[in-house]
């Protein structure tokens, strides 16, 4: 079972590197970006709705809370992937091959990936440390360690998760404004950045709800994760497509209304023109049309397969979504490049998270026994970290446990 | 009719009630006490919400419906956008949908409370809507004094006889 | 603090006893307030009949900038009027305790800041008479509204949100007035007994109140966002430099919550003094204001900042021109103002000493009110006297009848709300009792 990501992984890269070699290397660099953009926002994401929901001091979520943090563990290797972008950078960005008058300091190579790489950076390192200070206090309470150092790092993530939270907002916007706008460097949207790391927040979320769909039954949940917490997950995804709909609506109400060429060109050829127009529709009703139906009902929201199988529509969604928004900049095509080049990288990408998250999840208690909100609502656990961590198949139980 | 001062014990005294065979017409009470129902054989959630989805989609059909029809009836063409415009529309169907799902949602919820009432309920106390908890229930005579007694073990701070026409003489 | 955390009521009667205490018969300090605000509103509505009688022109209005402080009063009272909904219907559906003291309040605050901004449009409209032209119904001049138009928008969205929010508030006060009606005599009783709707608390009544408000407040919650998106797109759906801009709605959300937030604290404060309701409405309740308002804060910082990167980036030279402009030129002053108020003010929450304080709340409430009100001006304004022909860039001030008006408005609100407080139950009643019982049986 173990391999099974690694092989994943070794079917991404391949496929990458064929196309890479191809005949249209951009077509590969492309998918590329694509996955990174996409994983990015739900890693990112992930630990920022810990960083939330600490923040506005939300019980419900206590249980989710390690499922959440999980995603720290692929950040590392998002940032190599983004250094690693820079070889294709010639590929994807015209800017490099051709300077933007009056652009060109900013929309230059090394100083866009060095502000990039510094921005994943600090997000990286802020959530590090945010998920560091909630495991090490979870494994302190179980050995029976000293209250007042468990309740330090309680304090300690109180006063990082708003760092992360700037962090994010700031820096997933100048991630979009450089990987993603850039692509076509004569057009503007000031709410580009917002539209990217709200729908982020959303994909995390919903990341966040197959992963709840899929552990709720596991030993090391110990059945914390039930209907009401289904529900009240059901009840944020309902409400974050709202706002994600809402910020591309915006967006989009604002440039067909000024009918301003340099904006519309961006949109019509995503929207209106052949090939594009279809895979617009369906991220339509992938990504806000169908979750806004299916979410409005309370039998589905609390039915754990159910809320799972419309967050993977979301997420379906999303993916394309981000897909229409990197791939049609991204030289010129006249058929929608979804082969089994794509398949073959997203089938990569998923592969490392999974990994990545498997990884995690063997190493640490799954329940934030040490997190006060979870102790006030569930009361306290003790015992052995990893009899409390449950196991993930194929994993040696025996495991360490640090002292 | 019971009155109690906390719906922990109103709550308490109504298995006992319906043991002896009294059953319960009115729970009075100054807070929302919509745990109880499903003790009182009523459910937790109302029809309330089948108004809403009515009313919404009500809205959302009219709004856009009839904006169709303004544009269709005078054609407003603007820089050559289509007619009728779908873009805009999304605006006025939503602000629709919501005005008359509230409305639809405010009119079912007071048209299922009985409101406005002109005429006072029986056994109504106006200390209800302060701090006391009213248990309104229905009985045969020959059950008055257990029922009584019932209510009392259970923590009733009072107990009242009303007689009406429907309770059996 | 310390001696309000001994006095919090622990029953069911005390809690009634606070509350419908403050509806006890006002002093003359009081009613002279009243007076006072009531001058200030004739005083701007004869103004306003004077801008009737004799033109437009009495106001400062004129080419380029034909949206004066009649457009910035009515965005400002808009705005005004999100965070009450936000913390009674938004805040309900997030379970967020703190909310039960101040959702009352907040919400007449709303519905009465609502009702103003509603009169700006209409008193910016020159020839009053003829404002029927833009409610749809079959006429003999064969015309309909152009629902494209965001102005038409704004009608169908400010209407919605008035309707909603009135009845969402009085359905909220429903059992509150059945409370006062039964412990009232006489003509009151009467009166309170009419707006009670004969409410009896039944269990077969509280069944379908307590569905049907959670329907509301899930009705009310996307006409905060909605309403001011609509109202910000009046601005972005235009061409103008400084104007045309697709974060406009969630910068203008985000700036409504803020300005809102801000006037909570500067009504609230006063008012749980004057009333006795301190053991209610505690400093942590207002804590937990402060804190918002940093976030609201840096979203409305974070606005500010990415329209100048992308005014830059875009490389339109009028757009850079604009903002240029607006940080410089004429209007400069008020842009200074907005920016320290209203995202260094904020900043000042973060130090829990000054956020536990009740004179720095204050203080800082009616800082970010000024700035807030200052960034709708300098949006405004300063966009409209700056746009892309040199020859017809042209400067505006407000003139006396404008001001006026202004200085009316306020005293409407202030008229309002002082009768708010002494009519009807500033604090739900029946809520906070159902803190005692989820609490701790009472």
């Amino acid at each position: 079972m173990k391999l099974l990501p690694l092989a994943g992984i070794v079917l991404g890269a391949a496929s990458f590197l064929l196309g890479i070699r191809g005949e249209d290397p951009s077509r590969a660099w492309g998918s590329y970006l694509v996955n990174l953009v996409f994983w990015m926002g739900i890693c990112m994401g992930s630990v920022t709705w810990v960083a939330i929901m600490n923040m506005t001091n939300a019980s419900w979520g206590r249980p989710l809370k390690r499922l959440a943090e999980a995603q720290v563990a692929t950040m590392p290797f998002l940032w190599i992937l983004v250094a690693l972008l820079y070889a294709g950078h010639r590929s994807l960005y015209i800017w490099s091959t051709h300077p933007v008058h009056g652009k060109e300091r900013w929309l230059e190579a090394d100083f866009l990936f060095g502000r990039d790489l510094l921005v994943i950076g600090a997000m990286t390192l802020v959530s590090y440390f945010l998920v560091h200070q909630s495991v090490r206090a979870d494994e302190e309470k179980l050995l029976g360690g000293d209250e007042t150092s468990v309740r330090l790092r309680w304090r300690r993530q109180i006063l990082l998760s708003p760092v992360l939270g700037i962090l994010y907002g700031v820096g997933m916007s100048v991630l979009a404004w450089d990987l993603i706008m850039s692509l076509d460097p004569h057009w503007v949207s000031t709410l580009f950045g917002g539209y990217y790391f709200m729908g982020g927040l959303y994909s995390a979320l919903a990341w966040l709800a197959v992963l709840s769909f899929l552990f709720h039954r596991r030993e090391g949940i110990q059945g914390k994760i039930d209907g009401s917490v289904f529900h009240d997950l059901g009840k944020l995804l309902f409400a974050f497509c709202l706002v994600t709909g809402d910020f591309f609506y915006s967006q989009f109400l604002v440039i067909w209304y000024g009918n301003i060429p340099e904006e519309t060109k961006y949109v019509i050829l995503r929207v209106k023109t052949e090939p594009w127009n279809s895979v617009a529709w369906v991220v339509l009703a992938g990504a806000f049309g169908i979750p806004f139906v299916a979410l409005l009902s309370r039998k589905l929201k609390m039915s754990p397969p159910l809320l799972g199988a419309t967050a993977l529509v979301v997420l379906g969604g999303m993916w394309l979504e981000r897909f229409l928004l990197v791939v049609p900049s991204v030289g010129a095509r006249g058929q929608i490049p979804l082969g089994w080049a794509e398949v073959g990288v997203a089938v990569g990408f998923l592969s490392l998270e999974i990994m990545c998250f498997g990884w995690f999840m063997e190493r640490v208690p799954w329940l934030p026994v040490g997190d006060p909100l979870f102790e006030k609502r569930w009361g306290s656990l003790s015992g052995d970290p990893l009899e409390v961590g449950g196991h993930l198949p194929g994993s040696n139980k025996g495991g360490k446990v640090r002292g | 009719m019971g009155i109690f001062t906390s719906l922990g014990q109103l709550e308490e005294a109504i298995p006992l009630i319906q043991r002896k065979g009294a059953k319960v017409r009115t729970v009075y009470s100054p807070i929302d006490c919509r745990e109880i129902l499903q003790k009182v054989g009523v459910r937790k959630t109302s029809p309330v919400r089948f108004a809403t989805l009515l009313g919404g989609l009500a809205g959302l059909s009219l709004g856009v419906g009839f904006a169709i029809y303004t544009f269709l009836e005078w054609k407003f063409v603007t820089s050559g956008k289509p007619t009728p415009p779908a873009v805009p529309l999304v605006v006025v169907g939503f602000e629709m949908t919501i005005l008359f799902g509230f409305l639809s949602t405010l009119l079912c919820m007071l048209f299922l409370c009985g409101l406005p009432r002109l005429r006072g309920s029986q056994g109504y106390d106006p200390r209800f809507s302060k701090d006391r908890f009213g248990l309104l229930l229905e009985c045969d005579r020959a059950q008055r004094e257990e029922i009584e007694i019932s209510l009392e073990q259970a923590g009733a701070e009072e107990v009242r006889v009303l007689r009406t026409r429907e309770t059996s003489q | 603090m310390k001696d309000w955390q001994a006095s919090t009521p622990k029953s069911y009667s005390e809690v009634q006893e606070v509350i419908l205490g403050a509806l006890s018969p006002p002093g003359r300090s009081y009613w002279g307030a009243v007076i006072l605000c009531l001058f200030g509103l004739l005083y701007g509505a004869s103004c306003w009949a004077y801008q009737i009688l004799t033109g437009m022109g009495v106001a400062g209005i004129n080419h380029p900038v034909n949206w004066g402080i009649y457009l910035v009063n009515f965005v400002f009272w808009v705005g005004i009027a999100h965070s009450g909904t936000l913390i009674s219907a938004i805040l309900y559906l997030l379970r967020a305790r703190w909310r039960t003291s101040i959702a009352r309040a907040a919400e007449a605050m709303t519905v009465f800041a609502v009702m103003i901004a509603g009169l700006f449009p209409f008193i910016h409209l020159g020839r009053v008479w003829i404002f029927y032209w833009i409610i749809p119904y079959p006429n003999q001049r064969d015309l309909w509204p152009n629902f494209q138009s965001p102005l038409v928008f704004d009608f169908l969205a400010i209407s919605t949100y008035l309707t909603v929010s009135s009845m969402f508030w009085y359905m909220g006060m429903l059992p509150d007035l059945a409370a006062l009606r039964d412990q009232s005599t006489g003509l009151k009783r009467r009166i309170y007994g009419i707006f009670s709707l004969g409410w009896q608390g039944t269990h077969i009544q509280w069944r379908h109140y307590g569905t049907a408000y959670l329907l509301f407040a899930a009705f009310a919650t996307p006409l905060v966002i909605s309403v001011h998106s609509v109202v910000s797109w009046d601005f972005a759906l235009s061409i103008v430099p400084g104007w045309h801009s697709t974060i406009f709605a969630p910068y203008f959300v985000a700036g409504a919550i803020h300005s809102g937030l801000a006037m909570v604290l500067t009504l609230l404060i006063p008012m749980r003094g004057l009333l006795g309701l301190q053991p209610l409405i505690n400093v942590g309740t207002l804590e937990s204001i402060a804190k918002t308002m940093v976030l609201t804060g840096l979203i409305v910082g974070y606005s500010y900042g990415v329209e100048y990167f992308m005014a830059w980036y875009s490389g339109n030279m009028f757009e850079w021109d604009t903002f240029i402009w607006r940080a410089f030129g004429h209007y400069a002053p008020q842009f200074w103002v907005m920016v320290v108020c209203n995202v260094a003010g904020p900043l000042l929450f973060l130090i829990k000493a000054i956020r536990t304080n009740l004179i720095w709340l204050f203080a800082v409430g009616i800082i970010v009110n000024i700035g807030m009100w200052y960034e709708r001006f300098v949006i405004i304004v300063g966009s409209m006297s700056h746009e892309y022909v040199p020859h017809a860039w042209g400067i505006y001030s407000p003139s006396w009848v404008e001001l006026s008006i202004m200085l009316g408005s306020f005293s409407m609100f202030l008229f309002l709300f002082l009768l708010f407080c002494k009519f009807v139950p500033p604090v739900s009643v029946f809520e906070m009792k159902e803190h005692l019982w989820t609490h701790g049986k009472a």
